[in-house]
C-alpha cells in the first residue's frame, strides 16, 4: 500500500504538476528576459573580436567552429533578434530552437577564449533547450492570434510539460549540489568548516560591508556551514515540495548574503525561482494550487 | 503517456543530471555540461593575485584589477591576465594584446554591469600609454582590519617602449 502511495506521488510530482502551463509560460518570459539582458550588458562584447585573432581557440565539441570575428556582431544581433521573438511568444514552434540553438553557440564561442573557463550562466543553456520541448505558449502572441491552440492541449503535452517544468526544478537542486561538491572535493570538509576561503575573498575582493565584517573573523565559518548546508540541503530535499517554499527563501537569503559580503548575486539564476517554486503566490487570485493533491498521495 | 515513454524520460533526466555530476568530479567542461566550481579552491593565506598598472601620456600610473582592464566577468579576467602574459611566450602576441585593451580603455569604454567591473578611464585630457602587469603577494595570516598591503610585488611583464609610441599616436 506504502509503495503504490510512494509511485503515486512521484507519479504526479513529476507528471501532474499544477498550473504547468501558466508556470511554463511565466518561465519562458523570464529565461528569456536574463539571457536578454546577459547577452547585451553583460560579456558578450567587442573583446570578442578585437581579442579572436589571439584568443580563440576551438575546442570540444566543435573543433571545426570557425573564427567569426568581425561576424560574432551579427551572430550576437541575431541571437538577440530570435531572442526578442521568442520572449514575445511569436511563432514559437521557430523562434524558440533558433534562440536556444543561437545562445548556446555564441556561449560556446566566448567560452574558447580561455583555456580554462568558469561557467557561472550554462543553466540558461538548459533552460533554453529543454522549453522548446514543453508548451510555453501562455503568455504569447502565439495564444493571442491562435486562442484554440492551447485549449486544445492533449494529455500527451500536458504530462511532457509538467515532466519538463520537473526537470528543470532537479536542475537547479543539481546546480547547487554541484556547487557544494565541488567544494567539498577540492577544497576538503575544511571548505566548509575553518571559513578561511570566504574570509580571504572578502578581504581581497569583498564589498565595504563585507570588509567590515572581517573585524570579526569568527562570523565567516559560520557563513561556509550555511553555504554546504545549503549547497547541499537544496538537492536532499527536492523532493518534498512542502520544503521547496522554505528552501528557495533560503536561497535569497543566501544570495543575498553573499551580494552583501561579496558583491556576487545570481540574479540570472534566482530569477527563475519564482516561475518554478512560487507558482501558487503568484497565481492564486486565478487558480489556488492543489497541493493537498499530491500531499495526501504521499502522506 | 505510457508506462514506458515516462521511465524513457526520467531515465534521460538522470542521466543528465549525472554527465553534470560527472562534470563536476572530473573538473572539466564539455559545452554545455560544466562543473559549477565557483569558489571551489581552498584558499591559503599566502597568496597572490594579478594586478595591471596603467601608465598615462602625463607619467602618471594607476594600479587596478585585471576586471578593470578586460571587459569580461571579473573572476574570469585573472586567469585571462595568466594565459596572456604568463603561459603565452610569444612577446609580440602580448605587444598586440596589450595594445587593443589600452585602445579599447582610450576610446571606448564599456558600461560596468553586474560582474563585468567598471572600466579604468584616465584623468581629464589624458590617455593610457603603457601597461605592467605585476603579481602581488599577500600574506594575511596577522591581517587587522582595514590594512592590507602586499609584502612582494613581482614584475610580470613590461610593455616594452616601441609599442607605447604607436600606442601614443594612435590615440
Amino acid at each position: 500500500m506504502m509503495k503504490k502511495n510512494f509511485t503515486r506521488f512521484f507519479d504526479q510530482f513529476i507528471f501532474e504538476q499544477p498550473l504547468v502551463y501558466e508556470r511554463l509560460g511565466l518561465l519562458r518570459v523570464t529565461t528569456c528576459l536574463i539571457t536578454l539582458v546577459l547577452l547585451i550588458l553583460a560579456s558578450y562584447d567587442q573583446y570578442h573580436v578585437e581579442m579572436s585573432s589571439f584568443l580563440f581557440n576551438a575546442k570540444f565539441p566543435f573543433y571545426f567552429f570557425p573564427n567569426l570575428g568581425e561576424f560574432f556582431h551579427t551572430f550576437k544581433a541575431l541571437t538577440v533578434l530570435f531572442g526578442i521573438t521568442y520572449l514575445i511568444g511569436y511563432k514559437i514552434k521557430f523562434s524558440g530552437p533558433a534562440f536556444a540553438s543561437s545562445f548556446y553557440l555564441i556561449s560556446y564561442y566566448t567560452s574558447c577564449f580561455q583555456e580554462n573557463y568558469s561557467v557561472t550562466n550554462g543553466h540558461l543553456n538548459f533552460f533554453l533547450i529543454a522549453l522548446c520541448f514543453a508548451q510555453t505558449s501562455y503568455y504569447s502572441i502565439d495564444r493571442f492570434l491562435s486562442p484554440q491552440s492551447l485549449e486544445n492541449r492533449n494529455p500527451f503535452s500536458q504530462k511532457l510539460s509538467s515532466f519538463i517544468l520537473v526537470f528543470l526544478m532537479g536542475f537547479i537542486a543539481v546546480f547547487y549540489f554541484q556547487a557544494g561538491l565541488s567544494k567539498l572535493l577540492k577544497g576538503g570538509i575544511d571548505w566548509f568548516l575553518s571559513g578561511d576561503t570566504v574570509f580571504i575573498k572578502t578581504v581581497l575582493e569583498g564589498t565595504v560591508f563585507g570588509k567590515w565584517l572581517t573585524q570579526w573573523p569568527w562570523l565567516f565559518p559560520f557563513f561556509s556551514i550555511y553555504t554546504g548546508v545549503f549547497e547541499f540541503g537544496f538537492f536532499l530535499f527536492f523532493f518534498f515540495p512542502q520544503t521547496h517554499r522554505y528552501f528557495v527563501i533560503s536561497a535569497f537569503l543566501f544570495h543575498i548574503g553573499t551580494y552583501l559580503v561579496l558583491g556576487i548575486n545570481f540574479w540570472f539564476l534566482w530569477g527563475l525561482f519564482p516561475a518554478l517554486y512560487f507558482s501558487d503566490v503568484i497565481f492564486a487570485e486565478k487558480k489556488p494550487v492543489d497541493t493537498k493533491k499530491i500531499y495526501y498521495a504521499y502522506n | 503517456m505510457t508506462i514506458y515513454t515516462k521511465i524513457a524520460l526520467i531515465i534521460l533526466a538522470f542521466s543528465i543530471y549525472c554527465a553534470q555530476l560527472l562534470h563536476t568530479f572530473y573538473n572539466t567542461v564539455s559545452w554545455p555540461f560544466h562543473p559549477v566550481n565557483l569558489f571551489y579552491r581552498k584558499l591559503s593565506f599566502d597568496l597572490s593575485l594579478f594586478y595591471v598598472v596603467l601608465h598615462d601620456d602625463q607619467g602618471h600610473t594607476i594600479t587596478v584589477s585585471p576586471g578593470n582592464v578586460i571587459p569580461l566577468d571579473h573572476f574570469l579576467t585573472s586567469s585571462t591576465i595568466r594565459d596572456i602574459y604568463v603561459i603565452n611566450k610569444d612577446e609580440k602576441k602580448k605587444e598586440f594584446i596589450s595594445k587593443i585593451l589600452i585602445n579599447r580603455l582610450n576610446n571606448h569604454p564599456w558600461i560596468a554591469f553586474d560582474e563585468k567591473l567598471p572600466p579604468a578611464i584616465p584623468n581629464f585630457k589624458r590617455h593610457f600609454v603603457n601597461l605592467d602587469i605585476e603579481k602581488h603577494y599577500f600574506d594575511l595570516t596577522n591581517y587587522t582590519y582595514p590594512d592590507i598591503k602586499p609584502y612582494l610585488i613581482e614584475k610580470i611583464y613590461t610593455q616594452p617602449k616601441a609599442i607605447l609610441e604607436s600606442s601614443n599616436e594612435e590615440t
